[in-house]
């Protein structure tokens, strides 16, 4: 299983900033389970990361800054981060959810 | 062109308004037309100088980081001065303008281009610019609003001689102890 | 403290209206995050890991009892019940909704607050002294110089864009709380060889990637000339500082390319212009701010004021050494007799530093109202000082903080760590600093463990940007990412206060769950090496040199 071999689109959300990943049927998804997988850069269906990403960078209204990230994807389909960053923004600030709720 | 330049008489309101204005910003290169509004480089003056001194209509067209001293000699024989902002961010140009307002005593027309936006509008007028071309694409129109956001200010600069505190309505001050110069250069340009 | 009049009133709800448009217009879709981001940033609102977060200025860290049940209202209202106080004396909340900000800055400017100029290259909040105002080493109150330099600073029009962010310190006392010559500018009251009181000048220090102590480059500039001297500095940075690269863009780059020397000739040349101008302070301009922080009135004691020391050995004394504990360690002296300043730690084993909920905010409201003349003020070392607390209440104050969990007796101890955000909220960091902070400090709960190790600082932050000063702690930890792992390094020998020094690192970096341990080890060997319990760790590290630390703590790997 490569590192580099899946990606996902993700962005923050322009109302809350809360973390979110673009999903199969175009919208925008709070779960990294559901984030729109791609294998080295495109789609199952055929949509190039290249194109959708370019698509995600108009949707202004809706999101900031959109990019993507390597993700690793388990035998039982399960997808994992491989960067600290995208694990803690997957997973929110646990220390403090743990301490103040929230979780 | 459409150009925001300070409304005359000042006491209307809106005090900026939105006019049409030609002006050629000229390369090294180019040929200049016999007449028109037309603005040059530095470099271009200094080669030129006594051509353009006798063509008229000529302004001066510099980077905001250029040291007004480098062309102090330069603001006598112009009404004119654009200050080009290369980045919104760069913010030399606004040093510039207030050293031309205040130490270098320049009354013509000084003219923000580059990446001029709606929100700088105001910053760049308190900082003696009177009139700004705005970056491509933004509406000048839509921008005025931008003088209107706030009413007081709090330290002195190009648009205003005294700070807020020295204003509010205190006893002990006369606006005529200070002039728009700094305090030991007055006249000197 | 200080009090809007008409004018500061009409321009902070100014600035909220102006900010509520910008909000709509993004919400509408009219301008895209690009053209709105250097909006939102001038009002303090970033976009951080998991949402919004909005930095709230709070002027040398001065709240009044009102202001903190404001804060508290907002983060019930529009957050998720808590805050955070950070390492230059503001509060930051971290799940604000874009839409609900302006109705933020209205609800701050109700009580004289507000967000601007928290983040953005331009002058940021004045920070100062935590004892300004009461400290008994102090030759005069800072508060009123940061104010005037508060009042300057705001919306200054030719400083909106400088090369980069920049920020002043003052202090008025001997002691330096403030940790003035690691800012870009710090000021010292310093007494001149008349006797008048003038203003030294510490420019280009700071931290980050490459840290300076800043070099005095004017020893004595009159108090009239506060700000005519302050525009000059900033006017040669805003010219002359490097905008080509962000990590050299601070005024300290300048300062150490040009050389102090030069650099202050600099300045002197552009003053020599500026200085007879309206912004020369006259006296009635010193003196009208002045007015507005005169000492309270304290009420005049019967025979002579009680002291903490007659307060120990008389009956009101609580028996729990806790007590004793406490007053030793969170006391400190007051210019008046039968007061006190108190600090409350906000650093406990089960928080992340510096963090308060909406209820203990209004606990110390109140707490404030009851025992302090209705202030507190917040620390950079992320804790709340009650200034004016009569030593005689010091017993029923101590139980109530006991209650709320605030009388830790653990300033300047090992466990009132300074961290920044880090990697659990910020979008700079390499890798957390509250969770590292939080098992550090689990370890040393026992009371007579932390204080065999005497008085040390320990600073986390969670990228070279230095939030959380690792530099000048006496140990300081830099989390750093290695190939999307974080990792942490250990630096020792730093110090903000008078004989401030930038910490070394130390070897090579640790895992998140070898870090504890390397700092453990650190402090044993410091008490394996000190010739006395008097001889702190930084006076230790200072005479023997990294290498014994480092022998202990990478020995056995
Ligand atoms: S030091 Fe780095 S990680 Fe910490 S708050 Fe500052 S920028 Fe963020």
């Amino acid at each position: 299983m490569s590192g580099e071999k899946f990606q996902v689109i993700t962005a923050n959300r322009t109302d809350d900033g809360y973390v979110v990943y673009l999903a199969a049927d175009r919208s925008w998804t709070t779960s990294f389970q559901d984030a729109l997988v791609f294998d080295s850069g495109a789609t199952d269906s055929g949509e190039s990361l290249d194109g959708l990403l370019a698509w995600a960078g108009l949707q202004q209204r809706d999101v900031c800054d959109p990019y993507f990230f390597a993700v690793e994807r388990g035998d039982d389909g399960a997808l994992g981060t491989l960067s600290a960053r995208e694990r803690i923004r997957a997973a929110g600030p646990e220390a403090t959810l743990r301490v103040w709720g929230y979780a | 062109m459409e150009i925001i330049r300070k409304a005359t008489p000042t006491d209307t309101v809106p005090r900026w308004e939105v006019v049409q204005e030609d002006c050629v910003h000229a390369e090294d290169s180019q040929a200049l037309a016999s007449s028109g509004q037309v603005t040059v480089t530095l470099e271009r003056w200094r080669a030129e100088a006594d051509a353009l001194k006798a063509r008229g209509q000529v302004g001066l067209r510099v980077l905001g980081e250029v040291d007004p001293g480098d062309y102090a000699d330069v603001l006598p024989h112009v009404d004119l001065v654009c200050i080009q902002f290369p980045k919104f961010a760069d913010g030399r140009g606004y040093s510039a303008a207030r050293l031309l307002r205040e130490r270098y005593g320049f009354t013509g027309t000084l003219r923000a281009l580059g990446d001029v936006l709606r929100d700088q509008l105001n910053y760049m007028a308190r900082c003696g610019f009177d009139s700004f071309v705005m970056a491509p694409g933004k509406d000048p129109r839509a921008s005025l609003s931008a003088f209107e956001d706030f009413s007081e200010s709090y330290q002195p600069a190009a648009d205003e001689v005294l700070p807020l505190w020295r204003r509010a309505s205190l006893p002990g001050f006369s606006l005529s102890d200070f002039s728009k110069v700094d305090g030991n250069r007055e006249g000197a340009a | 403290m200080y009090q809007y009049n008409e004018f500061d009133q009409k321009i902070v709800r100014q600035r909220a209206a102006q900010f509520g448009d910008q909000v709509r217009r993004r919400l509408s879709g009219e301008v895209t995050e690009n053209e709105f981001k250097p909006l939102r940033l001038q009002n303090g609102l970033y976009m951080q890991l998991h949402a919004y977060m909005l930095r709230v200025a709070i002027p040398y860290g001065l709240l009044s009892s009102a202001q903190l049940r404001k804060l508290a209202h907002i983060a019930r209202t529009y957050d998720r019940d808590y805050a955070h106080f950070t390492t230059r004396q503001n509060i930051q909340y971290n799940w604000p909704k874009l839409q609900d900000v302006p109705k933020i800055l209205e609800e701050l400017a109700e009580v004289e607050m507000h967000a601007i100029q928290t983040s953005g290259n331009c002058i940021r909040n004045i920070t100062s002294d935590p004892f300004a105002g009461v400290a008994r080493d102090e030759i005069e109150d800072p508060r009123p110089y940061c104010e005037l330099l508060r009042q300057w600073s705001t919306f200054h029009p030719e400083f909106a864009y400088l090369p980069r962010k920049f920020k002043f310190a003052v202090t008025g006392a001997e002691e330096d709380r403030a940790a003035i010559q690691v800012h870009d500018i710090g000021i010292r009251l310093v007494r001149g060889e008349d006797g008048t009181v003038g203003l030294a000048f510490y420019v280009g220090g700071g931290l980050g990637r490459t840290p300076f102590v800043a070099p005095c480059i004017q020893p004595f500039v009159p108090k009239a000339h506060l700000l005519t001297y302050s525009e000059a500095i900033l006017r040669v940075y805003n010219r002359l500082g490097r905008r080509d690269n962000m990590y050299k863009a601070r005024i300290k780059i300048l300062v150490k390319s040009m050389g102090a020397e030069a650099f202050a000739h600099a300045v002197e040349e552009e003053w020599q212009y500026i200085k007879d101008g309206p912004l020369q302070l006259r006296e009635q301009d010193i003196a009208r701010v002045k007015s507005y922080f005169q000492e309270p009135e304290y009420p005049v004691f019967q025979g002579t004021a009680p002291t903490v020391e007659s307060l120990m050995l008389s009956k009101e004394k609580p028996s729990d050494p806790a007590f004793s504990a406490w007053v030793d360690n969170n006391v400190v002296g007051h210019r008046k007799p039968g007061y006190v300043a108190v600090s409350l730690s906000m650093k406990r084993e089960t928080l992340p530093p510096g963090d308060v909920t909406d209820n203990h905010l209004d606990a110390l409201a109140d707490l404030a109202d009851r025992y302090s003349m209705g202030e507190a003020v917040v620390t950079h070392r992320q804790n709340v000082v009650f200034p004016n607390v009569q030593v005689a209440l010091l017993p029923p104050l101590w139980e109530e903080l006991t209650q709320l969990g605030f009388a830790t007796p653990n300033l300047q101890r090992l466990t009132d760590v300074i961290a920044c955000p880090g990697l659990d909220f910020c979008n700079l960091a390499n890798a957390r600093s509250i969770p590292v902070a939080m098992r550090i400090t689990e370890r040393f709960q026992d009371l007579e463990k932390l204080y065999e190790l005497g008085q040390v600082t320990l600073n986390i932050s969670g990228c070279i940007n230095a939030c959380g000063h690792h530099h000048v702690g006496n140990l300081g930890v830099l989390g750093i990412d290695k190939l999307g792992v974080e990792h942490y390094q250990l630096m020792l020998g730093g110090s903000s206060a008078n004989d401030a020094s930038i910490g070394k690192i130390l070897g090579k970096a640790f895992t998140e769950h070898e870090i504890a341990d390397a700092v453990e080890k650190a402090l044993l060997c410091y008490i394996g090496l000190r010739t006395s319990p008097q001889e702190s760790f930084l006076a230790t590290y200072r005479r023997v040199g990294a290498q014994p630390f480092k022998d202990a703590v990478y020995g056995d790997h």
